[in-house]
């Protein structure tokens, strides 16, 4: 069977690495194909997520720009026919913020303290 | 310290008694046959004289102020002179953090705490598109000298000390505020404060805001330290950064030795380009983190204190006595501090600040309840400053200096610590020092390893996070702490004053400026003096790190690992 291909990014100037590692690493560990860009733009992931075709995008992010950059990547994705993509985010987003980003297109938002595996099953039952 | 006769006695009433507690022990219902800190070190039931055998008062302690400095590097420590309390600041435009300022002093910060946001931080102006949704937002955006002076306007910067935190544009901001002091007047030999600028510990640390490639980023620190050594004579040129290895998920003897190691190197350094050893080095200061561990904490800072003295004794031969004494800051490491149940972060809080002021600080930041949700709102910043002032003024903790000294357990466990980071230095001295080692990827490697098993160990329970993996709520309506939003239009606001600053400046004595810098750079002279005067022509954060990135590379973030 094909392993699952995901693009890990943190967008932006962000530099909280430590979260997208562990969950790049954890992903891996659960048989998927991580990509993993730091300090990258809306554009860079959108292009990169095409370019290696991958079938998720996660987004790791806690520099407060999430209202920001979130909507963006999620309108640049699409727009390049990419509909199907599964694209959730983590990092400190607070709860509050969760229900903006799923209406602006953000599939899931994974809070502090979450396992990778229920990241991992989450995307294996999304998918 | 004990007779002979006397340890053998009590070692053999221990093996007695020993026996008798794991028999208790089997019954005992918390009770683990294994105890290991973080960082690796094994801790026994109990300790006794038999731990600290060889210990020698004059040789591993003597008195503070005195070399090894172990007890602390002044003679009446916190009861002569309370360490410095200080609230992690940086939020928005120069207006609002003058604003944020002005109400922590009036809350009983004695010192003062900046720390510019990340378009700042990786050198980019306020309208990059790159810095989109970032102005202003993990820090304060200070884009120019103007900025500079609209923060503290009305603030008199000769009566309170001031800790600045920039990573790469501490060279700049640094020059703003020699350029703001000069202006006003003050006494430049007597202002007090400190740049981060330690610029090889951004680097080597997976998780830090870089601007500029490694060795130049090592080489404008320098000039830093070198212009500071020169021209602000009582501020603390560069503070070794600790809090962010640990912060990221290294332990209590790896922060203790990539941080002394990378002190060391600079300290080469500077002698290489021909200051004398004495001059310079004890303006140097250390910044650490304060974890959970309460008596390892403590230790380790008696331990880098210890390990220092020797260092620059045995190794740099320094004579003037001060040149041993390791001066540090600390402030919480925010790692364990959780988004679920906030006001729990209180007491993480608390316990750690105890830990600092009994291990010896100098100054403390106290990170918030709020830390693991944004940046600090106002009521949280004060929180921890009371933090602090019940440490100070109510648990008499400072009536006497260096209270657990003497402790069979401390003084064991200070003693593993130092034995531990010099196997570490000697690991990096034989991998040819810290720059070689970066560069051979070995810090990333102890990065990568140090914070998966620390963040597996909570995941897997071994490591416990209370709201995490123990006490946990489903619903934690009545922990709902707001997080502080930072409102979006300061992007708008220092963007508009980036573009109005250089339609208004002078543009030729701007790019003579400019190019002032690339002469320096060229000629691989101190660029400090070219980036201070360009500052004054009104140049931008974001212009005069690109020319510093012409000849000193950009960062190189970490891709595909």
């Amino acid at each position: 069977m094909e392993k699952i291909r995901v693009l890990l990014a943190k967008p932006g100037l962000d530099e909280h690495t430590w979260g997208a590692m562990v969950v790049a690493q954890g992903l891996r560990d659960e048989g998927m194909e991580v990509i993993y860009l730091e300090m990258s733009t809306p554009d860079q992931i959108a292009q990169t997520a095409v370019q290696e075709d991958v079938q998720v995008v996660g987004l790791s992010i806690s520099s407060g720009a999430h209202p920001v950059l979130l909507p963006k990547i999620v309108k640049l994705l699409r727009a390049k026919g990419h509909e199907e993509t599964l694209v959730i985010a983590g990092g400190n987003i607070p709860k509050q913020d969760v229900q903006e980003l799923k209406e602006a297109g953000i599939d899931e938002v994974f809070g502090p303290g979450v396992q990778v595996k229920q990241v991992a099953e989450y995307i294996r039952n999304s998918l | 310290m004990f007779k002979e006769e006397t340890i053998k006695e009590i070692r053999d009433e221990f093996d007695r008694w020993h026996e008798e507690a794991l028999k208790k022990a089997e019954k005992a219902p918390d009770w683990q046959d294994e105890v290991i800190t973080e960082s690796g070190i094994p801790i026994k039931l109990i300790y006794t004289p038999e731990d600290i055998e060889d210990f020698d008062y004059s040789r591993d302690l003597n008195f503070p102020g005195q070399y090894p400095f172990t007890r602390g590097p002044y003679h009446t420590m916190h009861r002569g002179r309370k360490w410095t309390m200080r609230a992690v600041s940086g939020i928005g435009s120069p207006e609002a953090e003058r604003e944020r300022l002005l109400y922590l002093q009036e809350a009983g910060e004695t010192g003062l705490n900046v720390i510019l946001d990340l378009p700042t931080f990786r050198g980019l102006d306020p309208d990059n598109p790159l810095c989109e949704g970032e102005v202003g937002r993990a820090g304060v955006n200070i884009s120019s000298y103007q900025d500079f002076k609209r923060m503290f306007e009305g603030i008199d910067l000769s009566k309170v000390s001031f800790s600045l935190v920039a990573g790469a544009a501490g060279a700049a901001v640094t020059a703003m505020y020699w350029l703001l002091c000069k202006e006003r007047g003050y006494d430049m030999s007597r202002l007090e404060g400190s740049t981060q600028n330690d610029l090889l510990k951004d680097q080597e640390v997976v998780g830090c805001a870089c601007s500029l490639g490694v060795r130049g980023s090592v080489k404008v620190s320098l000039d830093l330290i070198e212009f500071m050594t020169a021209n602000l004579p009582r501020w603390n040129t560069v503070t070794f950064n600790g809090h962010a290895t640990r912060d990221n998920g290294c332990n209590a003897v790896q922060e203790i030795a990539f941080t002394l190691a990378n002190a060391k190197l600079y300290a080469q350094e500077l002698v290489k380009r021909g200051l004398h050893i004495d001059a310079f080095v004890p303006r140097f200061a250390f910044f650490f983190g304060v974890d959970e561990n309460f008596f390892e904490e403590i230790a380790k800072f008696r331990a880098a204190r210890r390990i220092w003295a020797r260092l620059m004794q045995e190794e740099f031969n320094t004579t003037n006595p001060r040149s041993c004494a390791l001066r540090m800051a600390v402030q919480s490491t925010g790692r364990i501090f959780t988004a679920q149940q906030p006001y729990i972060n209180l007491m993480r809080g608390a316990f750690q600040s105890l830990a600092a002021v009994l291990g010896g600080c100098q100054s403390l930041n106290t990170d918030t309840l709020d830390e693991a949700l944004g940046i600090p709102q106002p009521i949280a910043s004060e929180l921890a400053l009371r933090t602090q002032q019940i440490v100070a003024y109510e648990t008499r903790v400072t009536d006497t200096i260096d209270p657990l000294a003497g402790s069979y357990y401390v003084e064991s466990l200070t003693k593993t610590i130092e034995g531990r980071v010099h196997e570490y230095m000697e690991k990096l001295d034989a991998l040819g020092g810290p720059l070689e080692a970066l560069e051979k990827g070995f810090f990333e490697k102890e990065w990568t390893e140090a914070s998966l098993k620390y963040t597996n160990d909570v995941m897997d329970g071994k490591k416990t996070r209370i709201g995490v993996n123990k006490f946990v709520k489903a619903d934690e309506d009545d922990h709902e702490f707001h997080p502080f939003r930072v409102p979006p239009h300061y992007e708008e606001i220092q963007a508009d004053r980036v573009r109005k600053l250089r339609q208004e400046r002078d543009n030729a004595e701007y790019e003579a400026a400019l190019d002032k810098i690339r002469d320096l750079a060229r000629r691989e002279e101190n660029v400090i003096p070219g980036i201070a005067e360009a500052l004054e022509a009104d140049a931008t954060i974001g212009e005069i790190s690109d020319v510093l990135r012409e000849f000193y590379g950009a960062y190189q973030p970490h891709s595909v690992r």
